[in-house]
């Protein structure tokens, strides 16, 4: 078998990572990803840190794809994009609101010339809604859409999520459109616009504090409250000997299971504590009972004791020793590429098909490196065209 | 987009079970095996109207319910059968002993969905959305300067993890499309959360340190964090050297364009401490509603914090249907609505336990050997 969108051709119009990193899973996925670029190059190519003079942020959010460029707003670029609109079968941008309809590439010009083409706006608010018009990044997003509100310590300021989850939830989301409309297309020959908007794919993800919030709980369970959850208890990172470890209990059996271990059978059968209601209530005091457990204890001690007994425990891992764990290598979560003569390491897609083939990641090249197999393979020009639109400053 | 496709939902919690809602809300038939005494997740939350726990109702519209014990042999031999008619399976940790002596139909595609997959030395390991924020590291990039760690509050790994199994189903199907084969299918949360940390490897991969928890600061870019007011804060957001002129013109500090030190955006993210110090001199002294004002009016990503109640207030959120209303025996149930704009729908609220789903069982088999 080849790879699972293997044959499909994708063209994306983005930067920074919303529609990059979705347009990257699809290469990941098997299909043929052309990245245009303007002819300064995505923004981010230079961002630090850097490996061999490169944004590696780029290379994580970019590999696997053909770096071409194209000045759309040269008549003749305009040309060449409408030209290259009629060999894809995905586009996919991110560009602020309304940008690519001023240029005269909105979905109604593009879906008129190639009616099959399935095309994806990724915008902070989408493209539609009372403020699908505001700017927006990752934060912005996080912070209207309730992430920053629900995240961080009880009683301190509204704190971001370090990854830009906005972007990521977003991305993720979709690429889960994307494939969807793929199947449309490859099924029914169909095309289809996708209006996919950060703000929902991050209100959506924040669904575990609606039930407090909708039913006039306690208020302190509807906002940000530390590492504790709005409908479960235990559940916080606890000091233990050597370091901090993460204990979410999610189920009774679970409870009874650590219960067991923290304060023993007493413990365990105590209906005070026998639903998870009654649970999250007494937080403060079920905390109490396991701290003391896992203070006495060292990390290892404490996660070793928690999964055995089924309990979801864990190390709280600082960046770099999360990416070097065995698990990670096993599962070869990164893996080395080649890259200007020495090697980058590159996350892959995160899954494994039995039968489907993934391709090992492999970095994008240096700004415009596919033109000439681009305009000239595919498009047909000829090597004369494509020098004279580098000097015009098109591509 | 899914109609009638055939899913068997055999996952308990978060994770699993979401991504079965997404292909529910694209009209696939998703029928959720449960044991006798119900997903464990129907316990958690207050009680709705109809007797289910509030959480259980979040990830499970659009499904039917079926009991089945593998224990009872008459049981047993229903899910074979419907474990052979499935064109999806969803299985979850632990997997299901019967199910791995039931082979896979070529057409099938079988999909696990767990915290850290089937291969590798914590593959069976229980997890949670919080045990993988803290072992993939995704919690250490979150936190105030010289704070803890603490987790991202909405469930980022329970969710990139369902949609990323949505994306690999699909996936299949279209490669299904092509050769008419099925497959098995690996999904790890662990390895989902991995790639979401994204931008901080970088430095981690360079240096063997990841970069400090630097609150609401961006990684790569400034000015980007959340700014005092007389009478709050806001948060401004910017990468662009246009951006970075339009706030300068903005705090009257245009004298700051020609300063070497904020020649780039990475000389400005290096010198963040300072452009910070600029920027709040300016903000400190306006109320909230000015800064906001004039921020919007120079089209910078500029945002006051939503709490919750100000995100289920709002017009955008509602507009775009992600605040749905369905009907439970006694009264109704909120729940978000679909990703799946225009293609999919949440209309169904989840089954009590054991509802529709006999039905559904009837309908898949007719026809089929027994």
């Amino acid at each position: 078998m080849s790879g699972a969108l293997a044959g499909l051709r994708v063209l994306e119009l983005g930067q920074y990572t919303s529609a990059p990193f979705a347009a990257r899973m699809l290469a990941l996925l098997g299909a043929e990803v052309i990245k245009l670029e303007p002819i300064t190059g995505d923004d981010m190519r230079n961002w630090a840190p850097t490996i061999a003079g490169e944004g590696y942020f780029f290379h994580l959010n970019n590999s696997n794809k053909k770096s071409v460029t194209l000045d759309f707003k040269h008549p003749r670029g305009a040309e060449l994009l409408w030209r290259l609109i009629e060999h894809t079968d995905v586009l996919v941008e991110n560009f602020g609101p309304g940008t690519l309809a001023r240029n005269g590439f909105g979905y109604d010009a593009v879906n008129a010339r190639r009616p099959s083409i399935v095309y994806c706006s990724v915008k902070g608010f989408g493209s539609t809604g009372a403020l699908a018009a505001k700017p927006a990044f990752d934060t912005i997003i996080q912070a209207y859409g309730a992430m920053m509100a629900t995240t961080g310590p009880a009683g301190a300021p509204p704190l971001k999520a370090g990854i830009s989850a906005s972007d990521l939830l977003g991305a993720t989301s979709a690429l889960a459109r994307i494939v969807v409309a793929i199947y449309r297309q490859k099924t029914t020959g169909t095309g289809s616009f996708l209006d996919v908007s950060m703000y929902d794919a991050t209100g959506f993800a924040t669904q575990t504090f609606w039930p407090p919030y909708l039913t006039g709980g306690d208020p302190a369970r509807a906002t940000r409250q530390g590492n504790r959850h709005p409908l479960l208890a235990p559940h916080d990172v606890y000091a233990a000997r050597d370091g901090s470890v993460a204990i979410a209990v999610e189920t009774d059996a679970q409870w009874r299971a650590l219960a067991q271990l923290t304060g023993g059978h007493e413990l365990a059968a105590d209906p005070r504590y026998a639903s998870a209601e009654a649970r999250r209530a007494h937080a403060d005091e079920l905390d109490r009972s396991v701290a003391p457990w896992a203070g006495a204890r060292s990390v290892a001690a404490v996660v070793t004791a928690c999964r055995d007994a089924g309990v979801p425990a864990a190390p709280v891992l600082e960046l770099a020793d999360a990416i070097e764990q065995p698990h990670a290598r096993e599962r070869e979560s990164l893996r080395s590429a080649p890259f200007r003569g020495g090697e980058i390491r590159l996350t892959q897609l995160p899954l494994r098909f039995s039968e489907s083939t993934t391709p090992a990641p492999e970095p994008i090249g240096p700004l415009g490196c596919d033109n000439d197999a681009v305009y000239g393979t595919l498009l047909g020009l000829s090597a004369n065209e494509i020098a004279d639109l580098r000097a015009a400053r098109v591509i | 987009m899914l109609g009638g496709l055939r899913v068997l939902e055999l996952c308990a919690g978060w994770a699993g079970p979401l991504a079965g809602r997404m292909l529910a809300e694209l009209g696939a038939d998703v029928i959720k095996v449960e044991p006798p005494a119900g997903d464990p997740l129907r316990a958690v939350g207050a009680p709705e109207r109809d007797g289910t726990g509030y959480a259980f109702h979040l990830v499970n519209p659009n499904k039917r319910s079926l009991i089945a014990d593998p224990q009872s042999s008459a049981d047993l031999a229903l899910l074979e059968r419907l474990a052979r008619a499935a064109e999806i399976v969803l299985e979850g940790d632990p997997q299901p002993e019967w199910l791995v002596a039931v082979p896979r139909p070529p057409a099938q595609i079988r999909c696990a969905v767990t915290p850290f997959g089937r291969t590798g030395p914590l593959a069976g390991a229980p997890g949670a959305d919080l045990i993988l924020q803290a072992i993939t590291g995704i919690m250490a990039t979150t936190g105030f300067d010289g704070g803890a760690p603490v987790r991202i509050g909405p469930t980022v790994a329970d969710h990139g993890t369902a949609l990323m199994a949505v994306v690999d189903i699909v996936a299949a199907l279209c490669a299904r499309a092509d050769t008419g084969a099925g497959q098995a299918i690996d999904v790890a949360g662990f390895d989902a959360m991995i790639s979401y940390l994204n931008a901080f490897l970088g430095s981690a991969l360079l240096t063997g340190a990841a970069p400090p928890r630097q609150g609401n600061r961006h990684t790569s870019t400034a000015p980007w964090n959340a700014y005092p007011t007389s009478d709050g804060a806001v948060l401004l957001c910017t990468s662009t050297e246009p951006q970075w002129r339009a706030v300068l013109q903005l705090i009257e500090r245009e004298d700051a364009l020609a300063d070497p030190c904020y020649a780039t955006v990475s000389k400005r993210r290096a010198n963040a401490v300072d452009v910070d110090a600029l920027i709040a001199a300016w903000t400190s002294v306006r109320a909230t509603s000015e800064v906001m004002q004039l921020g919007e009016a120079a089209r910078l990503p500029i945002a006051i914090v939503a709490e919750l109640d100000d995100l289920m207030h709002a017009p955008a959120f509602a507009e775009r249907e992600m605040i749905r209303r369905l009907s439970v025996p006694g009264g109704e149930v909120v729940v978000p609505g679909s990703l799946f704009a225009g293609e999919g729908a949440v209309d169904r609220a989840a089954p009590a336990l054991g509802a529709g789903g006999s039905d559904a069982a009837r309908a898949w088999l007719a026809g089929t050997p027994g």
